[in-house]
């Protein structure tokens, strides 16, 4: 509950991380270049491919009821940030613990036939830096994708690159440089 | 013999076809009578004679001596008695040799993610539905544990089906996701496009067109 509580706070810290005054609003551009990074936080290790050194095709896949994805934008934060957001949603008791980041650039998913919508967040937490892919298909629970859908996902996970967290308990990114 | 050797048979068929061309080349028999008819034959003389001579000079020691057009073409007509088997045996070892799991394993992962806690991807997925589950098993028992056990990857989705994956060192892949009512899946090939079936009925049919996709990874 502490560690709950202090990754909460960490996030109201850190939620300016390139900045030195946090009550500034922060304005990203609404357009998201080629070269962004797209980052997104690994939970559970189903996601991972058996050599788990990449993640599987699910981990780009939207859960029932959305066409999108959630990612983050890492250009204009850092992983530090990330690493506490990505803890704030973690559940241990459910074995759903953060373990590392999949990173794309933004021109790898739009090669792909994927696009990437810059998409800011106020809740559950204020989230500027926050972004969805979109597949443009309205998942159903129970109800394969279409193949075509299927196709492209897997073309994107292909691209992307898994960073093992090799200190998830720490409050620092102490991984490999996320390029 | 004094020891057994396993010999790697993954071979292309223009790998058997260089390698026959050459043991014609390095025998004394007319070069005009090896044809393709023949690679397979030609492959297991050399294989013998691989055996049956010092390995590191076999390429160097063979010859076939004393050969003539009569006695190869009497060979001829004994291969084309036993290719046959012999192929769909080979294919068969192959396939064996190929599967990476048990149906029991299989099964036992499958009944698995029906387990997994809600969330459990940390971005609101759903455990794997059982009419995907059960879907998945039908289609197994259709196209049979040799070739569905085959498989590279398998996987719960955020949404509750359950995809399978089967690829090979090419890059190839048959990439199937199993939902509560039907099937679809892609296939990529490097000699042809991507193709797409969505939507697919699980019966027999349909099971074969699959299996036949998979069994070409």
């Amino acid at each position: 509950m502490l560690q709950k509580l202090k990754n909460f706070l960490s996030l109201f810290k850190l939620s300016n991380p390139k900045k030195k005054s946090s009550n500034k609003k922060i304005f990203l551009p609404d357009e998201i270049s080629g070269n962004e990074k797209i980052i997104r936080a690994v939970y559970s290790p189903i996601n991972l491919h058996k050599n788990g050194k990449k993640v599987n095709n699910s981990f780009y896949k939207p859960r029932a009821g959305e066409d999108e994805i959630s990612v983050n934008r890492l250009d204009y934060t850092t992983p530090v940030f990330l690493k506490n957001l990505a803890k704030y949603f973690e559940n241990t008791k459910e074995r759903r613990s953060y373990f590392g980041f999949s990173l794309l650039k933004s021109s790898e998913i739009e090669d792909s036939g994927l696009r990437t919508v810059y998409s800011p967040l106020t809740e559950p937490i204020d989230n500027p830096y926050h972004a969805d892919i979109k597949i443009d298909y309205i998942v159903e629970k129970g109800v394969q994708l279409p193949s075509e859908i299927s196709h492209k996902i897997k073309n994107i996970t292909i691209k992307s690159r898994f960073y093992s967290d090799p200190n998830p308990e720490s409050e620092e990114w102490n991984g490999d440089k996320l390029i | 013999m004094a020891k057994i050797e396993i010999i790697d048979n993954e071979r292309t068929i223009e790998e058997v076809q260089t390698f026959a061309g050459y043991a014609f080349e390095q025998s004394n028999l007319n070069p005009s009578i090896a044809s393709k008819n023949n690679v397979f034959l030609t492959s297991l003389l050399v294989g013998a004679s691989l055996v049956t001579t010092n390995e590191t000079s076999a390429m160097e020691s063979f010859v076939i001596e004393n050969s003539n057009k009569n006695e190869i073409t009497t060979t001829f007509e004994y291969n084309e008695t036993i290719n046959e088997g012999l192929v769909k045996y080979i294919n068969n070892i192959n396939v064996i040799s190929k599967r990476k799991i048990s149906k029991h394993s299989l099964l036992k992962d499958i009944l698995s993610f029906k387990s997994l806690t809600e969330s459990w991807d940390g971005y609101g997925a759903v455990p794997l539905e059982i009419e995907s589950a059960t879907n998945s098993i039908q289609l197994l028992d259709l196209i049979g544990e040799n070739t569905f056990c085959t498989v590279s990857d398998f996987y719960p989705n955020p949404n509750g089906t359950i995809t399978f994956e089967w690829d090979n060192s090419e890059n190839e892949m048959v990439s199937l996701e199993v939902g509560n009512n039907s099937f679809s899946y892609f296939v990529e090939m490097a000699s042809t496009n991507v193709q797409f079936f969505n939507n697919k009925l699980i019966n027999a049919t349909e099971a074969k067109k699959l299996s036949e996709f998979i069994q070409a990874i």
